[in-house]
Order: C-alpha cells, then structure tokens, then sequence
C-alpha cells in the first residue's frame, strides 16, 4: 500500500504478494477443494471454513508464481465473510479490474485462482482444469 | 555461438554494459554472438518502461533481431511497472523464460 503520502491506498499485486509471505500460515481447517491446474502446469487449491452457508475462513496453496499468489491471497480475503452464494459470484474479470497492473501476459492467473476457489465451493476432491481459452469468453 | 543475458547485479550494469557495450554493437551487427534474450531483475527492469531512451533502442534492436526481453515479474509488481513496460515485452519467473527460449535456447546464459 502507498506510503507516500498520496491518496492511493489501493492494494496491489505486490502488497497483496508481500502479505503472503509475511504472515504466518496457520493449517487450514476445513473443505478442500480440487486441485485446479492452468494451461502452463502452475496449481492452486483453496481450503475453506464453512459454518452454514457462510465462509468463515479461507487458505490457499498455489504454485511460486507471485501473480497467482497475489490473487489467491486477495480471493482468500475476498471469500471470508461471504455466503458461499456471493463469493460463486466472484468473477475473474472482476479481479482483473481490481488489477489493472496485472499486465496481459499475467492475466490468466485471475482465472486459475477464481477456478481454484469455485472448485473449493463445489464438491471437493474433483480433478480440476482451466484453460486460459475461457478468459477470452 | 547463442547467448542470453541475465541482467542481475545493480550498478552500471544496464547504464554501462548494456548501453555503452552490448547494445551499440547488436546495433551496428558486430556483437559477436546471436543474442537469443535477455533477462532483468530488480531496478535494471526500468530500462524496459516505456519512454526510456536506452529501452527504446534495446526494443528497436531486440524487435530486428529477434531478441526475447523479459523482466522479473516480482521486481516489476514492487516497482509499480509490471503493466507500464514497452508493448511485447512480458514480466515472468523462471519457468516463463526457460519456455520463452525453448524454442531458440542459447548456448551460454551470461549473467551480469
């Protein structure tokens, strides 16, 4: 986040990355979702805490790609808080626009982590796949 | 001979090696070896925002030559420049270079 001074308190890519590796992980509890795979072979898996309908808590593993940790991290704290309802409504595109330093090349990252999360409100334990074909639609 | 640089250590590397050295003889054909790519981290990343004088030539060169330039994902995201760097020119890891060069893989990778 800014600390210049500036207005922007926005937080980015990179803020997103360094609080991912700054805190400390605790084991997740929770419904494991499927193991989600992108075009290029990097991975992400979400784990969830749910009491009811509402997610209590949300964790992650994903492949060292600092683009995909950054956005699982932000899904993470996205998902928290939500009904399950709510966050099957969160949409790549949507992350994206959260990002706009998120160059085209990166992009598909949004894709795979909003499937890792998707796969994780569904039955867990399903084989999942993603391809970057769908982020075109 | 094929080669790629990994642009590395701070300094002059990309003020002095690069723009003083490597990149006046790609432009004048008389480097010596094919330059396959070339790969920058840190702050020698912001030789690749658009508008600088030194990135300008390198892409020029790079587009001619059929050079791939490729920054630190991880070094553009802390630098705020991951989405401002010369059209063509992509930010990744690893994984994404090695892919990158598969196709036309140097024999020696030099770093600086």
């Amino acid at each position: 986040m800014a600390q210049c001074g500036c207005t922007d308190t926005r937080k980015t890519v990179y803020d997103y990355f360094r609080h991912a590796c700054c805190r400390v992980s605790r084991a997740p509890i929770g419904s494991s979702g499927a193991l989600v795979h992108g075009d290029d072979g990097a991975s992400a898996q979400f784990v969830l805490e749910v009491i009811g309908a509402r997610i209590t808590g949300a964790s992650y593993a994903c492949s060292s790609c600092v683009t995909l940790i950054a956005l699982c991290e932000h899904l993470a704290e996205l998902a928290a808080g939500k009904a399950m309802e709510d966050a099957r409504r969160l949409e790549p595109a949507a992350l994206l626009r959260m990002h706009p330093e998120i160059p085209p090349s990166k992009q598909d990252r949004a894709l795979l982590a909003v499937a890792a999360l998707r796969a994780a409100l569904e039955k867990p334990g399903r084989p999942g796949t993603c391809s970057t074909e769908e982020l075109k639609t | 001979m094929k080669v790629a640089y990994i642009f590395s250590t701070q300094g002059h590397t990309v003020s002095y090696k690069l723009a003083k050295m490597i990149l006046p003889q790609l432009e004048e054909d008389r480097h010596g070896a094919e330059v396959v790519g070339m790969f920058f981290f840190e702050d020698n990343c912001y030789v690749l925002v658009k508008g600088d004088p030194i990135g300008e030539r390198l892409a020029a060169v790079a587009k001619r030559k059929n050079i791939l330039l490729m920054a630190c994902d991880q070094c553009c995201y802390e630098r705020d420049i991951a989405g401002k760097l010369f059209d063509g020119v992509p930010i990744g890891c690893f994984p994404d270079l090695y892919k990158a060069l598969e196709g036309n893989p140097p024999d020696q990778v030099i770093t600086l």
